[in-house]
This record gives C-alpha cells, sequence and structure tokens, in this order.
C-alpha cells in the first residue's frame, strides 16, 4: 500500500493507493515539535509540514526537558525550577496534570512501552522513575553527580545517563532499575544517543568539545570525534549524527561507521535540543539565541527552514511527536 | 558603574565560594543595542582589538596574551578593584564580531557563571549599530539564591555593564578621542 499526502484548502488528506484504486483514508496530520521555551514558561507547538508555530501551552517553572510518548499522545516536560513535572496531552494542547516533584529535574526520558518515565535528578544525583498511568514514583536511583541527559536503548532494556559533573556515562538495567556499569568518557558529558542496534552509543561533552564513542557491549569508551564549542546535543540520522555546538553557532555533521566529522553547518545563535524526524530525512534543533526552530535536510546537510518560537527555546530530549 | 559595582561588592564579601562546575537552573540571555555615529570599520579598530578594553569605564587595565586569535586570554582588572578573565572563543573581522566567555567564575566581581559574550558590528547608512549580548547563569548555582546572587541581579548586573560600556564607547568615538 503506498500512501500520499496532499494538502488542499488549509486540509490534508492522506490517499491510499490499494491495487490502484485511491482510498480516502481521513485526515493525517503532520508530526509536529514540541518545544520548550524556557526564559518565556510555554511549550510551542510546531508543525513540521508548514514549518509554523500552531500552538503555545503555558508551563510554569522554566521548562527545558521533554519527552513526547512513543504512541504521540502525551508529552513530558521538565521544569527546572518548579515542584513539578508536567504531562501534556498532545492533540488537545492542554496540561493533563502537574505532578509534584522536587526541584533541578533537567533530562527526561521515556520507556520503549512508554510506561515508565524517568527523570534526571540534577542536584541529589540519581534518576526517579515514575509509572505514567499512576503516576507514582516507582524508585530512585543513585547515579552520578548531575545526571543530564538520557537514552533509552531501542530493545528496551537498558537507560543511558550522561553523569555531567562525574564525566561519565551510567548504565541502567531497565528491569532491576539498577546501574549495570559506569563507562569514563570526556567532561561534562551532557547528552547521549545511541544507534538503533544499541551496540553504540555517542556522548557530547560539553567541556572537551567532542564526542564520546562507547561500546556498549565492552562498555568503554573507544574514540573521541572532535566537534565545534560547547556541543550540547547529539542525534542520529541514519548513518550520519548530528551535534549542535552552542557556543560556535555551528552543527558538526559526523558519520556513524567512520567515526570522523565530515561536515560543519553554520545555524549561528546557540543551538541546544537536537532530535531526528521519523523518516529521518530532517533534524531539528532548537536555538536558544534566536528563539527559533531550525529544519535541517540530512541528505543535503542544509539549513531548509526555521520558525519562530518562544524565548529561550531548550527542546532537550525527544521533542518530535509522530501525530497518529 | 563604579557605584554598581561598589554595591556589588557589599552584598558578597560573606559569601561562601559556590562550586564551579555546578550553574544555576535557567540561563539568562540580555541583548544591549546603541547606533554610533561613525563607520563601522572606525569601531571596529577600537571594539575589535580584544586586549584593550580601555573604552569600558569600568575597566582599569588589561592584560592578555594571543592577540585577538581564538584562545586568546585577557584579565580585566576593574576600577575598584576585582579582575573578570576572559577567552576569545570567536573572532570574525570580515563579520565584525567577536564572541568570548569567561574563563573562571568571579561572582564577587559579576554575580553570574558560565558567561558568555557577543559583539557585533552592523553598518547601517554610513552609522554603526553595535550589539553586545550576553549568556550566563545567575550567581547561586542552587534554588532559593540570595537576592544579591539571583537572575534579577544577574540581568541587572550585566545590563548595566552593557549599557555603561556601549554609551561610553559611543562617546569616545563620537567625539573622536
Amino acid at each position: 500500500m503506498a500512501c500520499r499526502t496532499i494538502a488542499r484548502a488549509g486540509l490534508r488528506l492522506a490517499l491510499c493507493f490499494f491495487g490502484g484504486q485511491a482510498l480516502l483514508a481521513g485526515p493525517a496530520l503532520a508530526d509536529e515539535a514540541f518545544v520548550t521555551n524556557q526564559l518565556s514558561d510555554t511549550v510551542s507547538v510546531v508543525d513540521l509540514e508548514t514549518f509554523e508555530e500552531v500552538a503555545t501551552i503555558p508551563v510554569a517553572g522554566k521548562p527545558a526537558g521533554v519527552a513526547v510518548s512513543r504512541d504521540g499522545t502525551r508529552v513530558y516536560v521538565t521544569s527546572p525550577e518548579g515542584l513539578h513535572f508536567t504531562v501534556i496531552d498532545a492533540a488537545a494542547r492542554t496540561v493533563l496534570r502537574q505532578v509534584p516533584l522536587e526541584h533541578g529535574y533537567l533530562g527526561l526520558a521515556l520507556s520503549i512501552d512508554d510506561r515508565r518515565l524517568f527523570l534526571a535528578d540534577w542536584y541529589r544525583h540519581r534518576i526517579s522513575v515514575f509509572d505514567t498511568v499512576t503516576f507514582e514514583r516507582i524508585a530512585d536511583i543513585p547515579v552520578g553527580k548531575s545526571p543530564s541527559g538520557m537514552w533509552v536503548t531501542d530493545d528496551g532494556r537498558h537507560l543511558l545517563t550522561c553523569d555531567r559533573d562525574s564525566n561519565q556515562l551510567s548504565v541502567i538495567d531497565l528491569e532491576t532499575l539498577t546501574v549495570a556499569g559506569t563507562v569514563a568518557v570526556g567532561e561534562r558529558p551532557f547528552a547521549v544517543t545511541a544507534t538503533e542496534d544499541g551496540a553504540t552509543a555517542f556522548v557530547a561533552n560539553v567541556a572537551t568539545d567532542d564526542v564520546s564513542v562507547v561500546d556498549l557491549a565492552a562498555m568503554r569508551e573507544v574514540k573521541r570525534i572532535p566537534v565545534g564549542d560547547t556541543p550540547y546535543g547529539v542525534a542520529l540520522a541514519g548513518g550520519t549524527g548530528f551535534v549542535t555546538d552552542q557556543h560556535a553557532g555551528t552543527i558538526t555533521v559526523f558519520d556513524v561507521a567512520a567515526r570522523e566529522p565530515v561536515d560543519t553547518l553554520d545555524v549561528s545563535g546557540f543551538p541546544e535540543g537536537v532530535a531526528t524526524g521519523h523518516d529521518g530525512r530532517h533534524v531539528y534543533v532548537a536555538n536558544w539565541d534566536l528563539d527559533s526552530l531550525v529544519e535541517i535536510d540530512t541528505a543535503s546537510r542544509e539549513v531548509t527552514r526555521e520558525a519562530t518560537v518562544g524565548r529561550g527555546p531548550r527542546a532537550f530530549g525527544l521533542f518530535i511527536r509522530r501525530t497518529p | 558603574m563604579l557605584r554598581l559595582f561598589a554595591a556589588l561588592f557589599a552584598g558578597l564579601v560573606a559569601l561562601a565560594p559556590v562550586v564551579a562546575e555546578a550553574h544555576g537552573p535557567t540561563r539568562q540571555k540580555i541583548t544591549e543595542t546603541i547606533t554610533i555615529d561613525a563607520p563601522a570599520d572606525k569601531v571596529w579598530a577600537v571594539v575589535g582589538n580584544f586586549q584593550d578594553m580601555s573604552w569600558h569605564p569600568a575597566v582599569e587595565k588589561t592584560e592578555g596574551t594571543g592577540g585577538n586569535d581564538v584562545g586568546a586570554t585577557r584579565n580585566l582588572t576593574l576600577q575598584g578593584g576585582g579582575v573578570l578573565e576572559e577567552v576569545l572563543e570567536k573572532y570574525d573581522a570580515a563579520k565584525m564580531m567577536l564572541f568570548y566567555r569567561m574563563a573562571k567564575d568571579a561572582v564577587e566581581v559579576l554575580p553570574v557563571t558560565n558567561y558568555s559574550s557577543r559583539i557585533t558590528l552592523k553598518d547601517v547608512g554610513g552609522k554603526t549599530e553595535v550589539t553586545w549580548w550576553g549568556a550566563f547563569y545567575r550567581g547561586y548555582p542552587n534554588n532559593d539564591p540570595p537576592a544579591e546572587l539571583n537572575d534579577e541581579a544577574a540581568v541587572a548586573a550585566v545590563t548595566g555593564v552593557y549599557k555603561s560600556g556601549l554609551e561610553a564607547l559611543k562617546t569616545k568615538i563620537e567625539s573622536g578621542s
């Protein structure tokens, strides 16, 4: 079956072809970005087809971290200066509830089945685990100092945490909710991603201006990829990696297999949160300085579009919604 | 300017040192702009020299190494005491832009941490628009900061530095000194 989306008179329809016959499959909505605007206490919803902000959701407490559920129904947001994390109904663009929490949580990630939420406690050096149905706290897992960015491996078995002020990556076993091991990386690791096969993790090191390549089977760092000044985020799109170099105002592009930098894109400002669209054709970058969301074509490696969002966008986490 | 720093010193002497690697929860940013009635290259000749910040009334002395190369350093000794150590991270003479950061937090001098700054010049019909931009966290890295180290204090202090600096720069260049 082949489907094609067409836009006409403001309404998008998906046409699906069965043996030459076109069937109307109802409105197919574009995927969306949920961008946390830390300085305006809002979350911007950006339509990734028109590339315009289509909604703004107030979220108190300087929202920064974000995780969209894989089923596309919910968005979770941390507010480091608030005493809560926020649960958003993605389709309705409304706050479903705010769950009480100590201050200072930044990074967050969801289990593969969306049932558990992992929140990184910057000040108390632990990962708090919440049930996403009951919103009860299941566990607090001690890790290294100031855990920040996190990543759940595609097999759902491990949670990787950047322990920023311990210069290490922690690997948490999600069955036992205990730390299975740690790996020394560069200085001030802040963000992490991993290949689909779960073999390799890439860790952005803010202070050493490089990306640690970690062999997750051997549990050791095997290489450093030099990137631009002050790397804050990293995302993979197929065989290519994209790193936001915050102070340089650039995106370093690297080859995932060769583990070498291959290109540098100028975006100006302070690029921060970066995430890959679901078809892998684009990555999206929050530009904290310029109050915008930037679209980058992963094949041509060019900045293709820019959308204005709120003040000081961070979008730290998996902020792209696959719209059901 | 002097009053600003004097006021800051008075409030900060008794504070315990903060952990260098930590920073407050929310990064702040400010932008100050001024238009100077002079060609951009003339303004760039002054602000484009990373090793001489004498155009700023709060700066008593600039000592550094590395010229205008990326990685160059300078120590700014301020009127009334206090030193800020800064590192040049980007320098683009063609675009008339320089970007630098504080090498070491000095909240007793300026109540901010993780401070970085950018000065950009733009030709506007023969005049020069100078934009001074700063990004920083407040001086106190944890929640419930004392008033002199909160977000408002950080924004007020940097805004004061930029406004007074830009006004002095304008006066200096327009008066031809």
